[in-house]
């Protein structure tokens, strides 16, 4: 009985502040004005910065497999790939955790484009290598 | 004539980075969310919008961790309260809020809309932060008691407790007063 009736007017003395409205009066702008200028600008910095790593990558592989022998390095294109996803990772951590998770993919592209950029390096310098003399135990 | 749930518009924030979606979002659940913190701070209206700012921008950062279990204004009630949370702990211990803020809040004509009745003020200011969250969260949102335990990670059983001595403490505060 008591508890009916504490209920009811404790439910009477909220009743105002239950029906309250607040009016926007420019807070969603507010919100968006600040995510606009702390976040969307934030991930066109990010694309510019992926698209430079990629370009910084896509001329490091051939500017570096150009005269070389890319055969004889100890690194094949999956060490390029784990290398390049351990970069993304890095990159993810580093700054771009807090956006939308297609964005956060970016540093991906950049390292699965750096994997076949390696892969087109590898290829191009096997076309142009020249002839290895043969091993003592084959020439025989 | 606004048909698109808060799930469908969460996935386009979430896939594609849309903030048109996000505004709308934030429209919708703009008045909820400041009304939680202005009973919270006891009608401090600026320092409640500058926590539902925080909020909806937390929730836009994390968006992409909504999966749609719970309803999207309990996954944002829960950003609300940790929002509220941190807040709490940045602030010195000794900054509570004294009668005389209260008094001085209440009366504040500048807001009028969001201004919260000075009796209001002074019955959640007996309360504890925890108690005030959950008796507002049940008596003003009106959610029921396992969704105020999802929002404030607490145990069901300890909502409870929360609840009852609040509710105690209103009562006998009201009573005196003549309600």
């Amino acid at each position: 009985m008591d508890i009916k009736e504490d209920n009811s007017l404790l439910a009477g003395f909220f009743r105002e502040s239950a029906q309250m409205e607040i009016a926007d009066n420019g807070f969603s702008g507010q919100v968006s004005r600040r995510i606009r200028r702390e976040y969307v600008h934030r991930r066109t910095a990010a694309r510019i910065w992926t698209a430079v790593c990629a370009a910084i990558a896509v001329v490091l592989v051939f500017v570096c497999g150009r005269g070389v022998d890319i055969r004889s390095w100890a690194v094949s294109p999956v060490d390029v790939a784990a290398w390049a996803v351990s970069l993304a990772d890095r990159l993810s951590v580093s700054g771009l955790q807090a956006l939308p998770p297609l964005l956060a993919v970016a540093p991906l592209g950049v390292a699965l484009l750096l994997s076949a950029a390696g892969m087109a390096g590898l290829v191009r310098a096997s076309s142009q290598a020249p002839d290895y003399p043969q091993t003592g135990r084959s020439a025989a | 004539m606004n048909t698109t749930d808060d799930s469908t518009l969460a996935m386009r924030v979430a896939l594609t980075g849309n903030t048109k979606a996000f505004d709308e979002l934030v429209r919708r659940y703009q008045s909820q969310v400041r009304r939680f913190f202005l009973h919270q701070t006891l009608g401090d209206s600026q320092r409640s919008d500058d926590m539902a700012q925080d909020t909806f921008v937390k929730a836009y950062t994390a968006i992409a961790q909504f999966r749609g279990r719970s309803a999207f204004s309990t996954w944002l009630y829960r950003i609300a309260f940790n929002v509220l949370y941190d807040d709490a702990r940045r602030r010195r211990p000794t900054a509570g809020i004294d009668d005389e803020g209260v008094q001085h809040r209440a009366t504040a004509s500048g807001g009028a809309q969001t201004a919260l009745r000075y009796d209001l003020c002074k019955a959640l200011a007996l309360l504890k932060p925890a108690e005030r969250t959950c008796i507002t969260l049940q008596l003003i949102d009106g959610l029921p008691v396992g969704e105020i335990a999802e929002i404030t990670q607490m145990p069901e059983g300890t909502v409870k407790s929360h609840l009852s001595r609040g509710k105690e403490k209103l009562t006998k505060y009201l009573r005196q007063n003549g309600y």
